[in-house]
């Protein structure tokens, strides 16, 4: 534990001492990956798929807050289903645009999460979203997974769709908005994730708040459950595709996540807890005071073995009588 | 001599100035009712623009029921049924907003308390120093 422990604090001071330089990085590699996986995903605009472009574009993304890398990533996604059709790309940008002026308002600051819950759908890890997202955000970040949740379906139904979209002619625009709009709000497997990470994640904020000794690992727990039932009841009351199996795999991995987080950013050492009881003139106050898990970095000493090269030179100069008439200490003598 | 504690206090704060602190100084510049009032205006106008989009999408999904009907629907029945949705779906809008809102401006204003109590003993602690 206690090398744990160490490696956390060399992790954290390392952060904190190239925050200036890792914060960009770390912006550029996020919005570079979510642009490349719009590009792989749908892909229908050949121009969007040039390497340089998505370079400037992450490279741009790396000096601006989350929203413009959310912005940026639905840009493309709009263009590319331009180049489908100009109907899904009608849609599609309203439909963002709804999310936008509905939802975005009560969440303003959870960008990253719009964006980091496709990118967990992408790579087949969507049930370690809510307990993650319910320890580092606030119950508006639940609309923000929400948003990202409808996002990914309602991009993965047109790429899945792409033929029967491209094949219908210039005639048919009201049939292919009525099939993009069917397969968009029909999707049984989008509102049973759409409820159950919205519920998942306020459940997880609103136990991790509580002034009870170890909040969040309970949090954790509790999200976790709560996620693995609320997912396989929605799934049977919307007829869903979800397998039992991938659900409670899927929900481990994000308990492991969970506790990975809760590590790094709350970890207290209960055994050494107080609890306090003192007055003033107008209250009565009951403390509890925690202390936070941490160990000293133990330091390094480096202890020189041979001498230094450059004053072995000085003392073969020395020898040689290159610094006649200077003392040991460069002072002249007489 | 540096004064440890006076350091972090001022790092503390300055860490909330330029994150949280932000928005919560531009927060607390408002009486409670002008900004839940004023956020709640912007909410009627948002909602009014969804509703006007998902208006647009209905037509769009059933333009061809709504040219078949156009003739021979009553107009003053429909726009009643529109006016009424309008309503409701704007009405039940506002008031999440007034409550999210609400609550939104105590927390930061607890926030912003704490805050001011800090600057405060930092005040206080300058003005010792230049007394003694």
């Amino acid at each position: 534990m206690s090398t744990l422990l160490v490696i956390k604090q060399n992790v954290k001071m390392f952060v904190g001492r190239w925050q200036m330089v890792l914060v960009p990085l770390l912006k550029f590699l996020l919005s570079l990956l979510t642009l490349t996986v719009v590009n792989s995903t749908l892909g229908y605009m050949g121009r969007l798929k040039s390497f340089p472009l998505v370079l400037v574009a992450a490279l741009l993304c790396s000096f601006m807050p989350w929203g413009f890398t959310a912005f940026v990533a639905v840009a493309f996604v709009v263009l590319h289903m331009y180049a489908l059709s100009m109907e899904c790309a009608l849609v599609m940008g309203a439909v963002f645009l709804l999310f936008y002026l509905l939802f975005s308002r009560f969440a303003s600051r959870d960008q990253l999460a719009v964006i980091l819950t496709p990118l967990c759908f992408y790579f087949h890890v969507p049930f370690a979203v809510p307990v993650t997202a319910g320890l580092l955000g606030n119950p508006g970040t639940a609309v923000s997974v929400g948003i990202g949740t409808a996002g990914w379906y309602m991009i993965r139904f047109v790429s899945m769709n792409e033929d029967l979209l491209s094949s219908l002619s210039d005639q048919e625009i009201n049939q292919r908005v009525r099939t993009l709009i069917d397969g968009v709000m029909g999707n049984r497997d989008m509102r049973v994730l759409f409820i159950a990470f919205s519920l998942t994640v306020l459940a997880v904020t609103l136990i991790r708040r509580l002034s009870t000794d170890h909040a969040w690992t309970i949090a954790i727990v509790a999200g976790s459950v709560i996620e693995i039932l609320s997912v396989l009841v929605l799934n049977i009351m919307f007829n869903g595709s979800f397998s039992v199996f991938a659900v409670i795999a899927g929900t481990l991995a994000g308990t492991a996540a969970g506790f990975v987080v809760e590590f790094f950013c709350f970890n207290l050492d209960y055994a050494r807890q107080e609890k306090l009881q003192f007055e003033d003139d107008d209250y009565y106050y009951y403390v509890k005071a925690v202390p936070k898990m941490a160990v000293a970095v133990p330091e390094k000493r480096v202890r020189r073995i041979n001498r230094h090269r450059r004053e072995e030179n000085y003392a073969e100069d020395y020898a040689e009588g290159y610094y006649e008439g200077y003392g040991e200490n460069g002072s002249e003598q007489q | 001599m540096l004064d440890q504690e006076k350091i972090i206090n001022m790092a503390r704060l300055s860490s909330y100035e330029n994150n949280e602190g932000r928005f919560d100084i531009a927060t607390g510049t408002y009486f409670r009712g002008d900004y839940v009032g004023l956020h709640v205006v912007r909410s009627v106008i948002c909602a009014t623009v969804s509703f006007g989009i998902i208006a647009g999408l209905y037509a769009l999904y059933n333009f061809e029921g709504l040219m078949t009907d156009l003739y021979s629907v009553d107009m003053t029945a429909f726009a009643k049924q529109l006016l009424t949705r309008y309503i409701i779906f704007t009405g039940v809008y506002a008031l999440i907003s007034y409550v999210v809102y609400s609550v939104r401006w105590h927390v930061t204003r607890k926030r912003l308390k704490g805050y001011y109590k800090s600057l405060k003993y930092l005040g206080r602690k300058y003005y010792m120093e230049d007394e003694f």
